[in-house]
């Protein structure tokens, strides 16, 4: 296991095998999103084939953020991969209920639910 | 309503009539009390989002939506104005935006006022959304969330026109309705 750089946006990051688990915190919009992109894909290096985003922390964020995840998915599918999306707030709940998007990304009550069904 | 209150709404109304003249303030968000109303003006910088969506929020405490009514009005004001920067703008982050919103019937009516492109993105052809592809999700939550949209073209920009009346979450209906 190795732990990885923090910064304002992502308060954990570590490295277990070929799984990024990654702690993201703050409210996410246009603002800071560009931000996140760029240190969320500092993960994927190649060796990585699942990430689990650990959302405790996030009470709001945008369809900004949605592009972020969403190009972190289509990154790792290329591999075979997969993005884990764990800790849902409410408001981050509905978003992805509008979008549709737990058909392509694998929601989990948390961490320790998405490390097991990664195995 | 008694004269002095009446007084005051009318000084109100005719400042915020004179105000509008004005450019917005270069950082940050002016708020002006209209009536029963306010209106926000700012720059196209992201960096008003966050702040024009929680002034939203807090006078739809005047209203009678609940919680989620709420948070999805503030959502969609973000993703209106996400919109307004990235596609009427295209990222400048100096040009002016006038929001104004006011009661109406238990909830609100919110106007959008930008002088950018002019360009009525809901009418833009577009493929059926997919959620492997970034973009197109801020006008679904217009869409969905909203009890009536509408953009109204002007010479000079664009004016959306937005109004939530109804308590609960919308998203969840959407959810359950697509997934029985």
């Amino acid at each position: 296991m190795s732990e990885k750089k923090i910064t304002d946006l992502i308060t954990s990051a570590r490295h277990e095998g070929d799984i990024a688990v990654v702690a993201i915190r703050g409210e996410i919009d246009l603002h800071n999103s560009p931000d996140l992109r760029n240190h969320m894909l500092q993960h994927l290096d190649g060796s990585i084939k699942r990430l689990i985003l650990n959302l405790t922390d996030v009470p709001y964020m945008d369809s900004s953020a949605i592009a972020v995840f969403v190009e972190a998915l289509q990154k790792l599918r290329k591999i075979g991969g997969k993005v884990y999306l764990t800790n849902l707030q409410p408001r981050v709940k509905g978003l992805l209920e509008i979008a549709k998007l737990d058909s392509i990304f694998i929601v989990c009550a948390d961490e320790g639910a998405a490390i097991a069904s990664t195995r | 309503m008694s004269f002095s209150e009446w007084i005051k709404v009318q000084i109100e109304a005719l400042r915020a009539m004179i105000v509008s003249d004005d450019p917005p303030p270069p950082d940050g968000v002016e708020e002006i009390k209209s009536g029963d109303g306010i209106i926000l003006r700012f720059q196209s910088s992201p960096s008003n989002l966050s702040r024009v969506r929680k002034a939203i929020e807090r006078f739809c405490e005047n209203t009678e939506l609940d919680m989620p009514a709420r948070d999805e009005v503030g959502l969609v004001v973000n993703e209106a104005l996400a919109n307004v920067i990235r596609h009427a703008y295209e990222n400048v982050k100096d040009k002016p935006i006038e929001l104004r919103a006011e009661l109406c019937e238990g909830g609100l009516k919110i106007r959008i006022r930008d002088w950018g492109n002019g360009v009525d993105p809901s009418v833009e052809p577009r493929p059926p959304h997919d959620p492997m592809v970034p973009g197109g999700l801020g006008l679904i939550c217009m869409q969905h969330l909203m009890d009536d949209m509408r953009f109204v073209p002007q010479s000079d920009g664009m004016l959306l026109e937005l109004a939530r009346t109804t308590p609960g979450s919308k998203a969840a209906s959407i959810d359950s309705s697509h997934k029985h």
